[in-house]
């Protein structure tokens, strides 16, 4: 038994992983707790397949992959995660998702605010160092704080894209990391005869929100 | 924090045996000096610093909690 699931680990499925079926999440989780005998706090799972069979709503059909929590020794980011608590003055836990070729981690605890301060110095601080030690892409979040901040940058996007059509002038944004100017690529594209571009080199660019000229 | 420096940096490098942390206490800061093999200094310094940047974060945030400074140095010298 032993011998077996050990080969299993070689590529990289996991023996303890169980596939469910369900008409919901609701429905497949509870059937994952039953079955694996564990409360939904302890499994981890990703979502496989998510389908709408034809002819009707009630036929939808999802399918998720589900596995115990601790059984994950070969990951490399929660086993780095756990240390680096432990040894931390701070009351912070977390919890993780799966989706696809991503880890989300996910922070709670009394002193989850310390993660926050600073537009997020810290929960980027983990990333950063999550995403060297982990074979698989990290992103941290708590308390919605990436909702919030991507809310954030696209109003802010598109007030002054706004400002950019009226005037016909074009503006520079401040200093931003990768993930965020995307988001404002996004937003400002949106807009009707506006554009941006990246200014500079390095890992912070600045961002020029300008007019199309036809 | 010593203990807690050394782990960081040992899952950064590729050489965890020349990892080497001694910690020296000041009235209310500790500086941490960080050593590892000479290949192995820009994984724990990162592009553009990211990565001693992001270890300091995170002795700030301890250090709010514990009531003190901790100073990272990452010697170069060996």
């Amino acid at each position: 038994m032993e011998k077996n699931e050990k080969n299993n680990s070689q590529n990289d499925s996991n023996p303890q992983e169980q596939e469910f079926k369900g008409r919901n999440l609701e429905d497949v989780i509870s059937l994952a707790e039953h079955e694996m005998k564990l409360t939904r706090e302890q499994i981890n799972y990703e979502i496989v397949a998510e389908k709408t069979k034809l002819f009707g709503i009630r036929r939808k059909e999802i399918v998720i992959r589900a596995w115990p929590k601790r059984a994950q020794g070969e990951n490399a980011a929660t086993e780095f995660l756990d240390q680096t608590l432990e040894m931390l003055p701070l009351n912070i836990t977390y919890h993780t998702k799966k989706k696809r070729d991503m880890l989300y981690i996910i922070f709670e605890g009394p002193d989850r605010h310390l993660l926050l301060r600073k537009d997020g110095a810290l929960l980027l601080a983990f990333q950063h160092l999550l995403n060297k030690v982990s074979p698989k892409k990290v992103q941290t979040d708590c308390d919605f704080f990436r909702q919030k901040k991507e809310q954030e940058l696209k109003d802010h996007a598109q007030y002054v894209a706004q400002r950019v059509q009226e005037t016909g002038e074009k503006e520079i944004l401040d200093f931003m990391n990768p993930y965020e100017r995307r988001i404002i690529h996004v937003a400002v594209n949106q807009i009707q005869g506006i554009t941006s571009e990246s200014i500079g080199d390095g890992f912070l660019k600045r961002m020029k929100i300008i007019p199309v000229k036809d | 924090m010593k203990e807690l420096v050394e782990m960081i940096a040992k899952a950064l490098v590729d050489n965890p045996d020349k990892v080497h942390v001694s910690q020296l206490e000041g009235e209310q800061t500790s500086i941490l000096e960080l050593k590892v093999d000479p290949e192995d200094l820009g994984k724990v310094i990162g592009k553009q610093g990211r990565t001693a940047r992001a270890i300091r974060v995170i002795l700030g945030a301890a250090g709010m909690k514990l009531k003190r400074r901790f100073n990272l140095e990452i010697i170069e010298k060996n």
